[in-house]
């Protein structure tokens, strides 16, 4: 981050609110905004032919969408759902999908300034997802960019990786 | 020009443009239709009267939007209809060849000009044909015209002395060159059709009309009856009725989730007045639901009368073009279906019904030397079965020869010469359905190319539609189509596969059998099952979808659920039935996007999620596949 990013966010002293993850020993935030609601998990429905990521899809209130596994796009070994076990269900680019994490922390707000650039390689997660790093008091958090983690053109590549 | 083409782009014009568009169209369907007609009864006034204002009304409406060239061809036709009905000519091929090739057109300039907004289309050549006959008419029947004139002034002397003018003019035309006789005909026509209009609009006149105009030809009140048609009718945007239909669908599921509740409610508090009350109003709902849902769907319902209407002039084009003698009869043309299906069903039918013609129908010769009646029948029907709508092609014509096919495949190298011995008749009819395939001679612009009946069963297959043909040599063949009657909210098997339930559209479902698992046999690779006298190919829903076989579980007994994808048959293994259900149809999203082998979704009573099989697509991939 350079010096001129800094200032400017001094000077509005921007606060983030995100909700934060863990997923295995690494928690995650991401854009309380984006975030619609977070659900106990259900019961999913396997589509067959799907990208190994792509759990299933699940009855939102009468809406069918599709729930990813958080775990397998970040090339973690999948793990049996436990009662922390949640769907977090976000709104992208005007679809409605499904984020299955290990679980929720809490909901948090962060100064924009003590969040940095990603450095190179970070708990072996595809760069590309990270937007920042943000440092709290006694840990640090991961700031995804769910966007990114969706994105159809990469999910493509990986469905044609995995067929 | 420019100007005029502004006219069409104007959004103000918008909606009178597009209301142009629509009853044009309309127009030309039912004037499609009144030709042929027109053809086998030369001498019906009324339909002469009815073609001719069908020519008048879109001349009309096109000048008005500055269509020049529309308004020149619909123009000549009139001229050469308004001789036809004055009786100063009598209908023959050559007139009637011309009056079709304007319509056709027509037709053309109407698809160009709703496409480009613009008259970009060559008018030229049919303008000269026409004017060439016109010219030829004129002169031929001069005398004739004048005696017609006057007697048409004294019938419309009595209302106004418009008239008087308008036949001077015409009198001082007829030595003018051709086109200027069009255009003072034109006249003659506007002034007589006129106090016609007027008469639609305003009825207290009428009777005052009628008295002095007692000897005036009937056509007048034939207008009246037609213009006070079709008022309790509106035109709905089609998006609406999406729209509508998908709120419904949305209502579906909720009445089946309130099913589920009620049931499980009633187990829970059984006798009591709240579970009494739950249950009578869980009826109702879905009594109501039921019908709300029947309503909808009629809304979009169209008459396959639609498509139907096209034909006879394709067979009268055909049967001239081939030299055959054809007559189509149509049945149950009011039988309606869904507004997509309408659309999709009409190129395979083009198809068959050509086929019927080309390869069906023998020449009048051959006709009479099999002792049959010359003129070769092609009968076209539609009727309702339950959820489905059955469309049947039938001629009486030569049938399918089946050792010719045969023949041709292997020769084609579409099947073995071994293989060939063993199929059943069926499987040989069904040979026709592969693409490349045809047993033509030579390629004509009928048929020839083999990619006729590839498109039938491609399309039919889209429609989750089934195809059976039945055949005999000489007596002629009869295929048949049969097709759902929606597509957004089908009727579905629930079946039970490794452990996930999957619906299987019942419309694609022929039967359901058990069999003994010492019957299933292995074909190379694949399982099949002999099903009274045929091989059925075994499909496995497991391996076919979720890509792994689970085959631990050993019984004596295997499901086979026997399903139908156009002409083709196959037996779906599965574990266990569950039961049938009305399904909505979701999507899967874009994220997810189309998967091949999944039509989509739906949401069952207890809120689970089930999968939509698409066996069309199924079979497709397993058979890329293998």
């Amino acid at each position: 981050m350079n010096l001129h990013e800094k200032d400017k966010n001094n000077e509005s002293n921007e606060l983030l609110q995100l909700v934060s993850f863990k997923i295995g020993n690494e928690e995650f935030g991401v854009d309380i905004l984006k975030v619609q609601e977070i659900n106990r998990m259900m019961a999913i429905t396997k589509v067959p032919s799907a990208p190994s990521f792509v759990e299933g899809v699940i009855n939102l209130r009468g809406r069918v969408i599709p729930v990813i596994d958080l775990r397998i796009k970040m090339g973690l070994p999948k793990r049996e759902s436990s009662k922390n076990t949640r769907i977090v269900v976000v709104e992208l680019e005007g679809t409605t999908v499904g984020f299955i994490v290990d679980e929720v922390s809490e909901v948090l707000r962060i100064p924009k300034n003590i969040t940095e650039a990603p450095p190179e390689m970070v708990a072996g997660i595809d760069a590309d997802y990270i937007t920042a790093v943000g440092k709290l008091e006694d840990r640090l958090l991961i700031l995804l960019d769910l966007e990114k983690v969706l994105s159809l053109t990469q999910s493509k590549q990986l469905a044609e990786l995995e067929v | 020009m420019s100007d005029e083409f502004n006219i069409l782009n104007d959004p103000e014009m918008q909606e009178i443009f597009q209301s142009f568009l629509v009853e044009t169209k309309e127009i030309l369907e039912q004037l499609d239709l009144d030709l042929v007609e027109i053809e086998k009864r030369p001498d019906d006034v009324d339909l002469l009267n009815q073609i001719f204002r069908s020519f008048h009304t879109i001349k009309g409406t096109s000048g008005f939007l500055g269509l020049e060239k529309l308004q020149k061809v619909t123009h000549r036709g009139e001229d050469i209809l308004n001789k036809l009905r004055k009786g100063e000519v009598l209908l023959n091929d050559e007139i009637m060849d011309n009056i079709l090739k304007s319509y056709d057109a027509i037709k053309d300039l109407v698809d160009v000009i709703e496409e480009k907004k613009e008259e970009d289309f060559d008018t030229s050549e049919i303008l000269y044909e026409l004017d060439t006959l016109i010219a030829k008419l004129e002169n031929k029947e001069l005398p004739v015209q004048e005696v017609k004139k006057s007697k048409q002034t004294k019938t419309t002397k009595a209302k106004k002395t418009k008239t008087a003018k308008t036949t001077k003019d015409k009198k001082s035309t007829v030595e003018k060159s051709d086109e200027a006789i069009t255009e003072s005909e034109d006249e003659i026509i506007e002034s007589v059709e006129i106090p016609e209009m007027n008469e639609v609009s305003t009825h207290a006149a009428m009777s005052q009309k009628e008295d002095s105009n007692q000897n005036s030809d009937k056509k007048d009140d034939k207008s009246l009856q037609h213009g006070k048609k079709g008022e309790n009718t509106i035109r709905v945007d089609v998006q609406r009725l999406d729209e509508l239909l998908n709120i419904v669908s949305e209502l579906v599921l909720g009445r089946n989730r309130l099913a589920q509740i009620n049931i499980e409610a009633g187990i829970q508090y059984e006798g009591t007045k709240i579970s009494r009350d739950l249950a009578e109003t869980t009826r109702q709902i879905d009594l109501m639901t039921t019908e709300l849902q029947l309503a909808v769907m009629k809304t979009r319902m169209i008459k396959i009368a639609k498509v139907f209407n096209r034909f006879p002039r394709l067979v009268r084009d055909l049967s001239k073009d081939l030299g055959r003698e054809v007559q189509l009869i149509i049945q149950g043309e009011d039988t309606e279906l869904d507004k997509t299906l309408i659309e999709e069903i009409n190129d395979p039918l083009v198809h068959l019904v050509r086929n019927s013609i080309d390869h069906g129908i023998e020449t009048p010769e051959d006709r009479k030397a099999l002792g049959k009646p010359e003129l070769g029948t092609v009968t076209l029907s539609a009727e309702h079965e339950g959820n489905n709508i059955i469309i049947s092609i039938e001629d009486d014509g030569k049938g399918i020869d089946t050792e010719a096919i045969k023949e041709k495949a292997i020769q084609k190298g579409i099947i073995s010469a071994d293989k060939a011995n063993e199929l059943s008749k069926q499987d040989i009819f069904n040979l026709i359905f592969a693409p490349g395939f045809s047993t033509a001679k030579k390629v004509t612009n009928v048929s020839g190319r083999g990619v006729g009946m590839d498109v039938v069963k491609t399309n039919v297959a889209k429609l989750r539609g089934i195809i059976n043909i039945e055949s005999e040599v000489n007596k002629g063949t009869k295929i048949i189509i049969k097709l759902p009657l929606t597509l957004a909210i089908i009727q579905g098997l629930l079946v039970k596969v490794a452990g996930e339930t999957v619906v299987v559209p019942l419309n694609s479902v022929i039967e359901v059998v058990r069999v003994p698992i010492t019957q299933i046999y292995s074909v190379k690779t694949n399982e099949c099952i002999k099903l009274r006298e045929s091989v059925l190919p075994l499909i496995d829903i497991d391996e076919a979808l979720y890509g792994m076989k689970i085959n631990d579980i050993q019984e004596d007994w295997q499901y086979v659920v026997v399903v139908g994808i156009a002409e083709k048959r196959y037996g779906l293994k599965v574990n266990e039935l569950v039961g049938q259900k009305e399904v909505v149809i979701k999507s899967l999203g874009s994220y997810i996007g189309n998967i091949d082998g999944v039509a989509g979704s739906t949401i069952m009573g207890d809120g689970k999620v089930v999968m939509i099989l698409d066996i069309a697509e199924m079979v497709n991939k397993i058979m890329v596949h293998a």
